[in-house]
């Protein structure tokens, strides 16, 4: 009888031959990481392209690229901060955003639009001053407002100064005051009816 | 609570409204394996511009980094302040080791090829200057005669001319590549346009009423969206500059440059050479908007380039040198002119090593294309005092073979 069979199979991260059983392990630790926290990340990556589609493109990309460093990756505790700041780079790349232009034109995604259960008229309208926001002003309010980050985290997730976090998002709170409907401008609020 | 306190709960509200929503996971393993293969093939074409020989020994090492191969950083470090490195650091291209392919965009002029962290582009013509705006490219094109030679053409996502404009003379863009701004002639003077590149209105402001001999420039962007215009006197030659505002007005006017080379959007201060001597110069930084408008410090050790994206550094070249390029290649604390770290060329033939293009790669880290014999390459020098070669060798005779296109042209 021959001697004991060793299966290999192709790794994506290196190209080369891997034994079955070390890539099977990766794979299973890296599965268990996705099915736990792929919800989340997907929520905020949603928030960080308005699109449904274009946030499962980016978050496809952010989890690619923590597999493909999954091995180097020792703190596992920080998994969900390298996948946001690779989501954060990678929306606010130009050249990221322009290459995936080149893409979806020949590569587009189906939608799959989110239902808002909630839309008396306020939520819907600041929805869609977020949408009109530069995107890392709009990542900053992600950041600040969704994700609970401090400002010095943000700027860790950014690679910005926290003066930039701070201004960014002082210029984004400005902004969308200004375009704000004068019910949600807290300057503008009307008294209540018994103080008039 | 304060009403932007108010505004923020209410925002944080209504995105956790909507996000909350979402539920499901619809990727699986085999969707992200596929896409790491792709992620893992492109890195290696990048790498693979480095010499054949030096990527053998480091390209697998390299794909493995989170932030190698082609990516742009993903895992930035914070900034501390450096220890200046007092010995000059050999700068040779020939002896150093490869590296990682760089993390912002440059044209292979030959092959008219932009090579971005994405992906490789091939371009109608080796534009000098091209970067993404709205939904596909601004370019400085130099298809057309002109006494600037350049103007700047509007690019659909295939790189075909939507808009053109009239001549100009180069694109100042924003280290964040959100702006840009230029100055055109309209045929009756020259107007500037101050644009963000991902939407929405540019604003264009009337400079001068000079003839085309008498070219205006947009140098840089300074914080605020405002914007370091260069006006040429076509009788004396000598420039004087002004800053305007997104609001149109020009918020000041400054001198004591014989040319303004960059300004910063963070610090908001403008470098440029103060004198000329013939064989060197000096060169200083001062902040136009103070009410003093005194130079900050001056230094005829070095003439300058760009701001640090971060705003505290700035690229130090050699005080005096020919078409070819500097045979230095610096690091200097913005707020002093100090030298951190300093590269210099070897003095012999065969090793001397001249610095044409530069650009910051992140807030320590220059890209350079430099020329070393009949050789050119992109190179990486960092505030550490390391060099590696990112592209290259390509043949070159007083020729330019590589080229950042987001760096302002001239």
């Amino acid at each position: 009888m021959g001697g004991e069979s060793v299966t290999s199979t192709p790794d994506v991260v290196t190209g080369e031959a891997l034994p079955h059983g070390r890539q099977s392990s990766r794979d299973d630790e890296f599965s268990s990481y996705m099915a736990a926290r792929q919800a989340a990340l997907l929520r905020t990556a949603y928030l960080l392209t308005g699109e449904r589609g274009a946030a499962e493109d980016l978050l496809q990309t952010a989890l690619a690229k923590l597999y493909l460093s999954w091995d180097k990756v020792r703190d596992r505790g920080a998994l969900d901060g390298y996948v946001r700041r690779i989501m954060v780079n990678e929306h606010n790349s130009l050249w990221r955003r322009a290459w995936k232009r080149r893409e979806h034109a020949t590569d587009d995604l189906p939608d799959q639009p989110v239902h808002d259960e909630y839309d008396d008229g306020l939520g819907a309208a600041l929805w869609s001053y977020l949408q009109t926001l530069p995107p890392k002003q709009r990542t900053v309010l992600v950041l600040r407002y969704y994700e609970d980050l401090s400002e010095a985290e943000i700027a860790d997730v950014m690679g910005i100064s926290t003066g930039t976090v701070k201004s960014q998002a002082s210029r984004a709170l400005a902004g969308l005051r200004e375009r704000a409907p004068r019910s949600l401008d807290p300057r503008h609020t009307d008294p209540p009816e018994e103080e008039r | 609570m304060t009403q932007d306190q108010d505004l923020a709960r209410r925002l944080g509200e209504t995105m956790h409204r909507h996000a909350d929503a979402l539920h499901d996971t619809p990727l699986d393993l085999l969707a992200v394996r596929g896409r790491a293969t792709t992620i893992r093939r492109r890195r290696h074409t990048a790498v693979g511009l480095v010499a054949a020989a030096a990527v053998a020994a480091v390209v697998l090492p390299l794909s493995l980094l989170p932030t190698g191969g082609g990516d742009r950083v993903d895992d930035p470090q914070p900034v501390d302040t450096p220890t200046p490195i007092e010995e000059p650091v050999p700068l040779d291209p020939r002896s150093a080791p490869a590296g990682p392919a760089p993390r912002v965009p440059y044209v292979e002029i030959d092959a008219k090829r932009l090579l971005t962290p994405a992906g490789a582009y091939d371009l109608p013509e080796a534009f000098p200057q091209v970067v993404p705006y709205r939904d596909g490219w601004i370019a400085l094109t130099t298809d057309t005669p002109s006494q600037t030679g350049t103007r700047v053409a509007i690019l659909d996502g295939g790189f075909r001319e939507l808009e053109g404009t009239g001549m100009t003379t180069g694109i100042a863009v924003r280290d964040d590549g959100e702006r840009v701004a230029w100055v055109e002639y309209t045929g009756t003077g020259w107007r500037l346009v101050n644009a963000p590149t991902t939407g929405g209105e540019a604003v264009t402001s009337d400079v001068t009423t000079a003839g085309p001999d008498a070219p205006s420039a947009a140098v840089g962007f300074l914080p605020g969206d405002h914007v370091v215009v260069e006006s040429t006197d076509a009788r004396t030659s000598r420039s004087s500059y002004r800053v305007v505002g997104p609001d149109r007005t020009t918020t000041a006017t400054f001198g004591g440059f014989n040319h303004v080379v960059s300004s910063s959007p963070v610090n908001g201060l403008v470098a440029g050479q103060t004198e000329y001597s013939g064989d060197g110069s000096c060169s200083g930084v001062k902040d136009p908007l103070s009410a003093s408008r005194e130079l900050v410090w001056e230094t005829c050790d070095h003439q300058l380039g760009a701001f640090s994206p971060d705003g505290r550094y700035v690229v130090g070249l050699a005080p005096y040198f020919d078409g070819l390029g500097s045979p230095t290649l610096a690091i200097l604390d913005a707020a002093t002119g100090r030298p951190v770290v300093e590269f210099v060329s070897g003095r012999s033939a065969r090793s001397a090593a001249a610095v044409g293009d530069v650009v910051w790669e992140d807030p320590t880290t220059l890209l350079a294309t430099v020329t070393q014999g009949v050789d050119q390459y992109v190179v990486r020098a960092t505030i550490d005092g390391r060099v590696e070669v990112v592209a290259g060798p390509r043949p070159s005779e007083m020729s330019v073979e590589f080229r950042f296109p987001a760096h302002t042209f001239g």
